[in-house]
């Protein structure tokens, strides 16, 4: 009796499956034709920032030993938006150059000494990657970016003789969930987006000869950073959180003129 | 005018609506396949204008102090409904 009345009710209710099958599958077809614009478009940037980063990293190198690291935030549109509006993509890019003529000089003075260029979305900061120890030499432990590897290897090296070998753990703070070997300096890999669309909107004009449609996209994203360094020649253990903030926007009208 | 149904198990049926549906979706589906086919195209050329002209000034950057970047206004603009 059961599967009668369940068969009927089945029988009834065929109306809607072309229009859900419909509903289904062309989702599955937006989405898969958003990833693939997605991983095109992703490997475009990619390679342009490859290539950029290289030749600022060139251009820098010209006074110093330098390693350029270029972030651009690109927008990739979303087919599945009205407008397209679609999400940041951080693409990143580092490059660091040593010119062979340059190899056996050492930097003489502070202006002189290895820097990492930090470009983000055309905002460019730089910090010294080494500094000078107590005999003048150049030691890449010393600079405002230092790396833990490098440090322990040194402490353990010399017996714990440096500075800052008794301050490991508050120049790179470990948490037991995300950083278990301690926080590096840098640029850290968290970041927030904050995404305003502020006035979009389609406006439809129906003539007695052509339709006129314009489109109005207004939108902002902020993304904010953060960039941990040491304050040079700072001995005390301490650290500066700085924080990064660009903005990618889009503020444009597109029109278009259909004759009947 | 009316479509013909015939009557089955006493009920009529429209008999041609999914053709008529699948055939409208399947013109969308291949339209928008062409858009993508036709970025990707569009994305490629891009790539190969964009080594081209990176590996052409590699000396030329090389041996300046200032930076030489390859110049993205030049490479070619999207254009679905064109050629």
């Amino acid at each position: 009796m059961g599967g009668k009345k369940s068969a009927h009710w089945a029988m009834n209710c065929k109306k809607g499956q072309a229009i859900l099958e419909l509903a289904v599958f062309g989702s599955i077809l937006i989405m898969l034709l958003g990833v693939l614009i997605n991983y095109g478009l992703r490997y475009n940037f990619q390679q342009q920032v490859m290539q950029e980063a290289f030749r600022k990293a060139l251009g820098v190198t010209a006074v110093r030993r330098s390693t350029y690291v270029l972030i651009k935030d690109r927008h990739i549109p979303d087919p599945s938006n009205h407008f397209g509006i679609g999400a940041l993509t951080p693409v990143m890019s580092s490059a660091s150059v040593t010119r062979n003529y340059k190899l056996h000089e050492t930097a003489d003075s502070v202006s002189e000494l290895p820097r990492m260029y930090l470009e983000i979305n055309g905002e460019i900061d730089y910090y010294k990657t080494a500094g000078f120890d107590s005999d003048g030499e150049v030691d890449s432990t010393m600079g405002e970016i230092m790396d833990y590897d490098s440090c322990k290897a040194e402490c353990l090296e010399s017996g714990n003789k440096q500075w800052y070998c008794s301050k490991l753990d508050t120049l790179f703070p470990k948490t037991a969930d995300k950083f278990p070997d301690g926080r590096p300096m840098g640029v850290q890999q968290d970041y927030a987006q904050d995404v305003k669309i502020k006035d979009s909107k389609i406006r439809k004009v129906e003539g007695a000869s052509n339709i006129t449609t314009t489109d109005y996209i207004d939108w902002q994203n902020d993304v904010t950073r953060t960039i941990v360094y040491r304050p040079y020649g700072d001995k005390s253990g301490n650290t500066v959180t700085k924080e990064s903030i660009s903005s990618v926007h889009q503020n444009q009208t597109y029109k278009w003129e259909t004759d009947f | 005018m009316s479509i013909k149904t015939r009557p089955i198990n006493g009920r009529r049926i429209f008999k041609a609506q999914s053709t008529l549906e699948f055939t409208v979706a399947l013109i969308a589906a291949f339209i928008l396949l062409l858009g993508t086919v036709k970025l990707f195209v569009w994305l490629n050329e891009r790539m190969v204008l964009r080594q081209e002209a990176y590996e052409s000034t590699r000396v030329k950057a090389g041996s300046s102090s200032s930076t030489i970047l390859v110049k993205e206004a030049d490479l070619p603009e999207l254009s679905i409904f064109g050629d």
